[in-house]
């Protein structure tokens, strides 16, 4: 049977927790969690196999955003929150604009 | 033996969008043209009507040299002398002398180093960014740049960024922003294909000259006819031999058929040469359109009389427009876009318009921006004046009917909405 665990972090007193910083911290959780317990660490195998392959891997977190409105949908990616939302701000004005051939 | 039972993928979703794009208005029908391209022509539809003659508004054949006698006679020589098809591949057994000879020849028409021929300018623009660009670079477009170069740059590499439309101020920002990247790469068209209006090329040159940026400019809807000889935008703005990189089309003026390149910087060339995907992976034009685009080019440089009576046709239509009361887009194009903004406004008048025997097209979201409608209508040298007099006389009849005549923006859009 599962066992939940958890884990407690003491804040500061009067730090209140915006939306970003409780996504962060779950997202950083998560990602600790995955990378510990994945099934069969399969990502392992094919980074070897990448190498193998000679290839020269290089992993990391990052930031990724999204835009939908309709059927219209533009993702992107970034080191930053800020790089991310940029990049997709930037896809979205380009279909804003409107296109004729 | 029974046969084997398929299980094949409904197809209901795709039935479902395509409901959706119905029910939006925004199906397109194709209507068919009995004949060859001109300012007439023989147009069937709806599909299965017998075909009506119609003056023609809305080609690209600016020069009115798609069915040019001489063109046709060039196509079929080369035909003959070349053969039809290479079956290759540039790289590997593609090229012919005439392909040489065509860059070469656009080379020294647009004022460049080299060029490189592609089947359309959609190939060349989707091949450019990713070829050259690399994701230490930016690529800084203008907002309403063509969708094929939006599609380029979703393939690149580099990172995406964006300047308001014609605004230098916000572009040099943007500049600033990007100082440390290795290349950036300001990104315009030269004749922005639903406004009609140009970029201000001789102000990116110089801000890009100050930043030491590159710049690109899309010239499709400008080579042959913008511009005092017709060498397009930058030729218009006394900048030739200063943008890094053009690409254009031969499926407008020069010819109207399809093919495009890029031209520009001999580095930036060779190095699509090297790594330009449709280049390395599709066949090139066939003898026909190289021929052909050899003659045309013949015919532009031999001659201004086309463009000029071009730009004239372009300022008597904006003109008549704007004495019966339209609200036209100003500008000094051929691209003149009468403003509705309405949709079902240009719906309605476009095929009114169609009864008169008038083909224009009504132009909507998301093709334009919301309440931004209009009929875009596009001059050829080939229009007579007394098409054009016949022309207006239908408008002004159309627009009587829906009470549009000296109306302002405000005045329609309290009318009809947005």
């Amino acid at each position: 049977m599962l066992t939940r665990r958890t884990l407690e972090v003491p804040l500061p007193e009067r730090m209140e927790l915006s939306g970003a910083d409780r996504e962060l911290l779950v997202a950083t959780f998560q990602a600790l969690v995955a990378l510990r317990c994945e099934k069969d660490r399969r990502w392992e195998l094919t980074q070897k196999q990448l190498e193998d392959d000679g290839w020269k891997v290089r992993w990391g977190l990052t930031w990724r955003a999204e835009a939908k409105r309709g059927e219209d949908y533009e993702e992107a990616t970034g080191t930053t929150l800020d790089e991310a939302l940029a990049g997709v701000a930037q896809l979205v004005r380009f279909d804003m604009a409107g296109r004729g051939p | 033996m029974a046969p084997e039972t398929l299980a094949l993928p409904s197809l209901d979703v795709l039935r479902s969008e395509l409901e959706s794009i119905r029910a939006a208005g925004l199906y397109k029908e194709e209507r068919y043209i009995h004949g060859p391209q001109g300012t007439e022509i023989l147009v069937e539809f709806p599909a299965g009507a017998p075909p009506r003659k119609v003056l023609n508004l809305c080609a690209n054949n600016y020069l009115g040299l798609s069915s040019h006698p001489d063109v046709i006679r060039a196509a079929h020589e080369g035909l003959d002398r070349s053969g039809y098809g290479m079956s290759s591949v540039r790289f590997i057994c593609g090229t012919q002398d005439i392909h040489r000879e065509l860059e070469e020849r656009l080379s020294a028409f647009l004022g460049t180093e080299a060029t490189l021929l592609f089947s359309s300018c959609l190939d060349a623009n989707a091949a450019i960014f990713e070829a050259v660009l690399s994701d230490k670079d930016v690529m800084i477009a203008d907002r309403l740049v063509h969708a094929s170069i939006v599609d380029g740059m979703r393939l690149a590499k580099a990172m995406t960024d964006t300047y308001k439309h014609g605004d230098m101020g916000h572009l040099e920002e943007k500049l600033k922003e990007h100082a440390d990247k290795r290349f950036r790469m300001v990104i315009t068209d030269g004749v922005f294909s639903m406004d009609g209006d140009l970029a201000k090329l001789d102000e990116i040159v110089a801000l890009c000259e100050r930043h030491g940026a590159m710049v690109f400019v899309d010239d499709s809807h400008a080579s042959g006819f913008i511009g005092k000889t017709g060498r397009g935008t930058p030729e218009r703005f006394g900048v030739l031999g200063k943008i890094d990189v053009v690409t254009t089309t031969f499926g407008k003026a020069l010819g109207g058929a399809s093919g495009g390149c890029i031209s520009g910087r001999k580095e930036i060339v060779d190095l699509c040469r090297q790594r330009a995907r449709p280049y390395l992976f599709s066949n090139t034009l066939s003898s026909v359109i190289v021929a052909a685009t050899l003659k045309v080019l013949d015919l532009v440089s031999a001659s201004t009389a086309r463009r000029d009576q071009l730009e004239w046709n372009a300022w008597y239509w904006r003109k008549l427009l704007s004495a019966a009361g339209f609200d036209i887009k100003e500008g000094e194009s051929p691209i003149v876009p009468v403003m509705l903004y309405n949709a079902k406004l240009a719906q309605d008048v476009a095929r009114d318009l169609f009864a008169e025997g008038i083909y224009v097209v009504g132009f909507f979201f998301p093709v334009v921006p919301k309440g931004q409608a209009r009929i875009r209508t596009q001059l050829s040298a080939a229009h007579t004046k007394e098409q054009l007099d016949a022309a207006i006389g239908a408008f002004v009849r159309v627009g009587r009917k829906y009470d549009i005549l000296g109306r302002t923006k405000n005045e329609i859009v309290e009318k009809y909405g947005l």
